[in-house]
């Protein structure tokens, strides 16, 4: 049964001349599972607000076209049977609790919707149950992780027993276990409640094979309406759709492949046919490790901090980080790299032990609005360099044009994308010539393509010889740039060696291409590395 | 920080409307009486609830600011009331205020203006930490379902902007942004792009929270309520004592004892007290549920009771 019917869909935000989204048509069954994506900006969001009867009453704006559900016209529905029928979760977790402790939270759907107290009472705690929320339920939502919080929404919504779950990038502020969970609980709703899921995500590795459909949207269109296998299939030069395959695709599909696997399980299937058995392709590693010792920027040497209402943040920890490499620090949440960051950047003081820093320190936080205020771009930085004592002598508009930001120059950089202000952010961060730069979580909520930008700037700053200082759970990201991995855990650095070491030879700090190829070569972590062992397993293939 | 966090506290336990007379009670004498008698033992009881949920380091935290504020009335007072007549000191004439001079008086009065600031901040702190905000919004909304929401998020509001205020300054600082040294005035200035930040960020982020809000279909339909509290003997007790007090508070405004004669000489503490025993019944009935919320922590026989 058609749930949704979407034709000519045509939508303008207030005082913007260009359509958010354009002629948009599209049918969904009951019980699919459509897997959205597309770059930021491209009009996932507002396609799935639309959908959810957000727009235009929530914000206002010109629409066309209409949205059926269930045969009805989606604005003449009665506003207040839609939250029944359609939710809706959001992209940050902190940005969608109305209440302060957590069974409430639960509750305050149903409460609106007027149900019944007993009715109320075995849903909540249905759904507290499902969602392993039970031990959380009289905690403060403030005591909670980010995971946690989303799983909260997650509860809160599907309390409301709704018909379509509409989730807007919800595991995009989430660490990878914690994204992992939700990603869960997602599938199993669809396969077990036969509940219509209509996700948007970015991280295409997890979801592009769960999917019974995949829409690719590009600047307001849909360029791509089909099966995961069916989109991987598709001729090579329609080059956006290329950026959101999951890496395994993107390997068979530059060796020129007839089959391609859309997951691990399928990759080792046909990687298995192709090498009957060879194991001893090795490849040529392009990063080396850093061995100067005079390229030692920040050295810590059993440094110990302890918050006053915790155990052990960091625990008799030594460590050093050299100019010209990107160090990746992984470690699950708590494990204390955050605390970390903060002691190098001299917000905390070790209780014990010392660390030294050669030159300035530069923090780049998650959340780029955590540095924005001022009215131009140009302000922004020239406010960094005055904090430092230091006068503007051309180096802002230097930066500026590095990063690809001179445009905005005199712009209010409140009003750029995310990927923009994220950039703002790191100009802001290295006008003052910092010779140690620390980030934490750079690439949360990025799309591919900011990612990319984020990359070639690191790049460079790597040319320059700086430290580069990069906590994040983006194996993927950290795989591409990274000279050495660190992974803490319980306030102690418990592994450290080089990028393909680590990355390769670990189950869950690992890459999609490091899981296909382990039993080939275990240091094959990259894309690149993956299609040049690829393309040797065929070439061997064609000479037997 | 200003966050409630669910406990065995007995303020926490007892039902929202009781402790909703409580603390109307208590702030009503902050408003209203400038007795200092009065003022000093509602924010003795005040302090004493505010500790029995757990708020001792909020009220330790802002005892600085109290002071502060204290000393600035008084330099205020100074400044421009001449009333007094046990005059202290006499400086020089200066435009605009006049011939300097410092009364005992006018001492007086900034100090119990010290004290009734100091009562409104330590009730303000044992509201956040007593009354659940979830709790709050399914009450007010029986009354004003439209204006629940808002009463609601603004409490939130608190706990929000001193979390993103402690992330906010520490990249301020690493980017060399010193809110620590200097005098109090440059910290203040120091602190302004800080503020820019939590403004803006919390208008922005105020519309998702409105839109998740709308999504989950507040204002929709007549809300069902998901609290059921029931009226235990503790609640009445603190509802009878409280109403009490407000009933005894009210006499006494009208027959005198809770407004206090500064000007031109200080009267005498107890003179202008017409119904002491009314006086001591008000207090009395105050600290009973100050005295149960110790009681509550240190007393298991009493909490077994109760």
């Amino acid at each position: 049964m058609e749930i949704f019917k979407i034709q000519d869909l045509t939508y303008y935000y207030p005082e913007s001349e260009i359509a958010a989204l354009k002629e948009i048509s599209l049918s969904i069954e009951e019980g699919e599972l459509i897997f959205l994506t597309g770059y930021s900006g491209c009009g996932k969001s507002s396609l799935l607000k639309a959908m959810a009867g957000l727009l235009p009453d929530f914000y206002g704006g010109k629409i066309g076209g209409i949205i059926e559900y269930k045969g009805k016209d989606l604005r003449r529905w009665d506003k207040r049977k839609l939250p029944r029928e359609i939710g809706i979760v959001f992209q940050d977790p902190e940005q969608q609790t109305c209440m302060t402790v957590v069974e409430h939270e639960v509750a305050f759907g149903l409460e609106n919707l007027g149900i019944p107290l007993d009715e109320m009472r075995h849903r909540v705690v249905e759904v507290l149950t499902m969602l392993n929320l039970t031990h959380l339920k009289d905690r403060s939502i403030f005591e909670l992780s980010n995971g946690q919080k989303q799983r909260v929404i997650l509860a809160s919504i599907l309390a409301m027993h709704p018909k379509v779950l509409i989730l807007d990038e919800p595991t995009s502020q989430l660490d990878p276990i914690a994204a992992d969970e939700i990603l869960d609980y997602i599938y199993r709703l669809n396969r077990d409640w036969g509940t219509t899921i209509i996700l948007s995500e970015q991280r295409i590795e997890r979801c592009f094979d769960m999917a019974d459909r995949v829409l690719i949207m590009d600047k307001g269109n849909i360029i791509f309406n089909g099966t995961p296998h069916e989109a991987t299939l598709s001729s090579n030069d329609t080059e956006p759709l290329e950026s959101f395959f999951p890496p395994i695709s993107k390997i068979f599909r530059a060796v020129g492949l007839n089959s391609i696997p859309i997951n691990v399980k399928e990759g080792r299937k046909a990687i298995k046919n192709l090498s009957d058995g060879q194991r001893n392709i090795s490849i040529p590693l392009g990063r080396s490790k850093i061995e100067a010792k005079n390229d030692i920027l920040v050295e810590g040497r059993r440094v110990r901090y302890v918050y006053p209402d915790q155990f052990f943040s960091i625990d008799n920890m030594d460590f050093t980080f050299y100019g010209g490499e990107v160090a990746a620090i992984f470690g699950e949440n708590g494990a204390g790299k955050s605390t970390l960051l903060k002691l190098i950047s001299g917000i905390l003081k070790p209780q014990k032990g010392h660390i030294r820093v050669k030159g300035d320190v530069g923090y780049i936080s998650q959340n780029p609005n955590d540095y924005l205020f001022s009215n131009t771009v140009y302000e922004q930085l020239l406010f960094a360099l005055e904090l430092k004592g230091m006068k503007d002598t051309g180096q802002i508009d230097e930066i500026l044009k590095k990063l690809h930001i001179y445009r905005y120059r005199d712009v209010n950089p409140r009003d750029l994308s995310g990927g923009e202000k994220q950039r703002v952010a790191i100009a802001t961060v290295i006008v003052s010539d910092p010779s140690v730069i620390l980030m934490d979580e750079p690439t949360r909520g990025m799309d591919s393509l900011a990612k990319n930008e984020l990359s070639s700037i690191i790049s460079s700053l790597i040319e320059e010889g700086k430290a580069i200082v990069l906590v994040t759970h983006d194996i993927e990201f950290a795989a591409e740039l990274s000279q050495r991995v660190l992974i803490m855990s319980r306030g102690n650095l418990v592994a450290e060696g080089d990028m393909h070491s680590m990355i390769g030879s670990s189950f869950y700090y690992s890459t999609q291409t490091a899981k296909l190829f382990r039993n080939i070569d275990s240091r094959v972590v990259t894309i690149k590395e993956g299609i040049y062992v690829l393309n040797k397993l065929v070439d061997r293939r064609h000479e037997q | 920080m200003l966050i409630y966090r669910p406990g065995d506290f007995f303020f926490q336990k007892i039902h929202p409307v009781a402790l909703t007379f409580y603390i109307f009670a208590l702030f009503l004498i902050f408003i209203i009486s400038n007795h200092p008698i009065l003022l000093s033992f509602t924010v003795f009881i005040t302090l004493l609830s505010a500790i029995s949920v757990g708020g001792s380091e909020d009220v330790k935290n802002g005892m600085g600011f109290i002071l502060r504020m204290t000393l600035f009335f008084m330099l205020i007072n100074c400044l421009t009331n001449k009333s007094g007549r046990t005059v202290i000191w006499r400086g020089p004439t200066i435009p605009i205020f006049g011939r300097l001079q410092i009364s005992f008086e006018t001492l007086i009065y900034a100090l119990v203006m010290g004290i009734r600031l100091s009562g409104v901040y330590i009730l303000f702190i044992f509201y956040n930490k007593a009354m659940s905000p979830d709790a709050a919004l399914s009450y007010v909304a029986l009354l004003f379902p439209k204006s629940a929401l808002l009463v609601s998020m603004t409490t939130k509001t608190i706990p929000y902007l001193a979390q993103l205020s402690e992330r906010v300054g520490q990249v301020m600082y690493v980017m060399g942004l010193d809110i620590k040294d200097g005098s109090y005035k440059d910290r203040v200035k120091e602190r302004m792009p800080i503020l820019k930040v939590l403004f803006m960020s919390s208008i922005e982020d105020s519309f998702s929270i409105a839109e998740s809000i709308q999504a989950r279909g507040y204002g929709s339909e007549k809300r069902s309520h998901y609290f059921i509290h029931r009226w235990n003997i503790r609640d009445l007790i603190v509802m009878f004592s409280s109403i009490a007090g407000i009933l005894g508070f009210i006499v006494l405004c009208k027959a005198g004892g809770v407004f206090y004669i500064f000007y031109p000489r200080l009267d005498g503490l107890t003179e202008s007290i017409e119904n002491m025993e009314i006086f001591i019944g008000v207090m009395v009935l105050l600290s009973i549920p100050a005295l149960m919320g110790w009681g509550w922590r240190h007393w298991r026989y009493l909490k077994y009771k109760i």
